[in-house]
């Protein structure tokens, strides 16, 4: 491999035509953390900062297709999901996934988008189940937040103690780790997002909470922010931590946008290339 | 929190690879300082070897993502990449009179990236979407930015030298762009990369040594958009196409190779790797 040539992400999700979220917050936070963006795209939303008033799913078999064509010829050194929209979609993810090693020699982040920061359905009902039983024994990690993790398995996550129950509930469900994400958890005055793995070593990852409408995206940045991390070889803490660390610095600089939620901010990352440098 | 960006809008397909399209179009914006909102109008299934596979978005889709962020979050500029079919350039060029993006110095300033070639140079769009960028997108252009394959198609000049590029310049511009510019990157042979900026009176021209590297994969949209950005902060055409080419001849210096065919322009330089 050329030393010029950075390490290679994948993401596979849906575009927010606002650029808060989704494939565009990935693009982002791959750049801003060093690592070459790919990309499959699952569905095109139609989408501004007050919400989801429409989306196009992308063919199933050409979602898949867009994986095989990356990894065959820059190879892919970790992925990560978000929206993913239906069954038939994630079933043909999982499938291009097995062929290609996502979850065994490449590490795979499931982020099970299942709704809107507006709570807009971005999956279908019927889809959970596919989450739950093929989507999730396949990942290296799975970073759900708190209405995720109501919704996966159940768990109505106020303290400690039930964020460690239901870590546990998704490592059963066949998760290498799972990362619970207390942004949701609104009065506490810190976010803390627990992470545990199957072989038990537990780590808390915690930030000042900020009081701000404006966190549009930060879901995916904190998840595409990790899997930078592990492209770049870092052992699976050390990626959290890096994810974590990225997503504080973007909603610190989160920025409003539009009538509704602004999102976090990539910009901070960049260097003020046309004034000297 | 952090004050409001400037903010931009791409109406472009996506590249799996993750080189060209849109995602190269939200890196450039995001180097540039901008905001960076995306119209999808195509998913290809692309590396570096080549496109093999393409889906069209509903041209209904195409336009209610661009009313849905003009409407709620604004734009100061907005350009355009692949648009991939007629209908889809109908749709496009309807909904920007709609939402006010444009050509004259009244409207919100309109780049249109003709992408009608491939790295190749081979046709990308069939002869009725060809002619639809010449009589619906060309009249709404601030700016056109065609490449010297796409020059060949759209107005018929085989560019060489500083009079035929002239004479490119004045064809394009006599289809109703304000602004057009002519670039050169696809002249092989020369030692340098000159590209002509042409207002139908005055010319600019932006020159540099070529640099010798084939991962260029890219590099016209993110010299279209990085002009975009620069638009939406305020600029000026010339300025912002001066700005354009800064970025541009640094991200051309810094490419990388990646798979097996043609690496790109590189954004990593502009963002400090998040440690």
């Amino acid at each position: 491999m050329d030393a010029r040539t950075p390490p290679v992400a994948l993401a596979i999700a849906g575009t927010d035509s606002g650029g808060g979220a989704g494939i565009t917050a990935d693009v982002r936070a791959f750049a801003a953390c060093g690592v070459h963006g790919a990309v499959a795209i699952a569905a095109v939303t139609v989408q501004n900062s007050v919400g989801v008033s429409g989306f196009h799913a992308v063919p199933p078999d050409v979602v898949a297709d867009q994986i095989r064509t990356v990894a065959g010829d820059m190879g892919v050194d970790a992925a990560k999901t978000g929206m993913l929209a239906s069954t038939e979609i994630i079933e043909a993810v999982v499938a291009a996934a097995d062929e290609v090693g996502l979850g065994t020699r490449v590490p795979f982040v499931v982020d099970p988008v299942a709704a809107s920061m507006h709570g807009h359905p971005l999956l279908a009902e019927d889809a959970l189940d596919a989450v739950r039983t093929e989507l999730i024994p396949r990942a290296t990690l799975v970073t759900p937040n708190l209405d995720e993790v109501r919704l996966l398995v159940g768990v109505e996550v106020t303290d400690d103690d039930t964020a460690r129950e239901a870590a546990r509930a998704l490592l059963d469900l066949g998760a290498g780790a799972a990362l619970v994400k207390g942004g949701h958890l609104a009065g506490s005055a810190d976010v803390v997002d627990l992470l545990v793995t199957a072989d038990g070593t537990e780590r808390a990852y915690s930030s000042p909470r900020r009081d701000t409408p404006h966190s549009h995206g930060g879901g995916d940045s904190l998840a595409s922010a990790t899997t930078a991390g592990l492209a770049r070889g870092l052992a699976l803490p050390d990626a959290v931590a890096l994810g974590k660390a990225y997503v504080t610095r973007a909603v610190e600089h989160a920025y409003p946008l539009g009538a509704g939620h602004g999102p976090v901010s990539s910009l901070w990352s960049v260097a003020d290339w046309e004034h000297g440098d | 929190m952090a004050e409001t960006p400037p903010r931009a809008l791409t109406i472009a397909g996506s590249d799996s690879g993750g080189a060209a399209g849109l995602e190269a179009d939200l890196r450039a914006m995001t180097a540039c300082g901008v905001h960076g909102c995306v119209a999808v109008t195509a998913v290809t299934v692309q590396n570096s070897l080549g496109v093999s596979g393409v889906h069209l978005v509903p041209p209904e889709t195409v336009a209610a993502q661009v009313r849905a962020v003009v409407t709620d979050i604004g734009v100061g500029a907005a350009k355009t990449g692949m648009l991939a079919s007629r209908d889809i350039i109908d749709a496009v060029a309807d909904v920007v009179d709609e939402v006010g993006i444009g050509r004259g110095t009244d409207r919100t300033p309109f780049v249109v990236d003709p992408v009608a070639a491939s790295m190749a140079g081979e046709p990308l769009l069939a002869e009725d979407a060809m002619e639809a960028i010449r009589t619906r997108l060309f009249p709404r252009a601030a700016l056109a930015t065609p490449n010297l394959d796409e020059v060949r198609l759209l107005v018929g000049v085989t560019v060489t030298d500083a009079a035929t590029a002239r004479e490119a310049a004045e064809a394009l511009h006599a289809l109703g762009p304000r602004y057009v510019l002519v670039k050169g990157g696809h002249l092989h042979g020369s030692p340098e990369v000159v590209d002509l900026l042409f207002d139908g009176e005055r010319t600019w021209e932006f020159s540099g040594p070529r640099i010798d590297t084939p991962h260029v994969h890219g590099a016209g949209d993110a010299l279209a958009s990085a002009t975009c950005a620069a638009l939406a902060r305020g600029a000026t055409m010339p300025d912002a196409v001066a700005s354009a080419e800064r970025y541009i001849r640094r991200a051309v210096a810094e490419s990388y190779p990646l798979g097996a065919g043609v690496g790109p322009v590189s954004p990593l330089w502009a963002v400090h790797a998040h440690e």
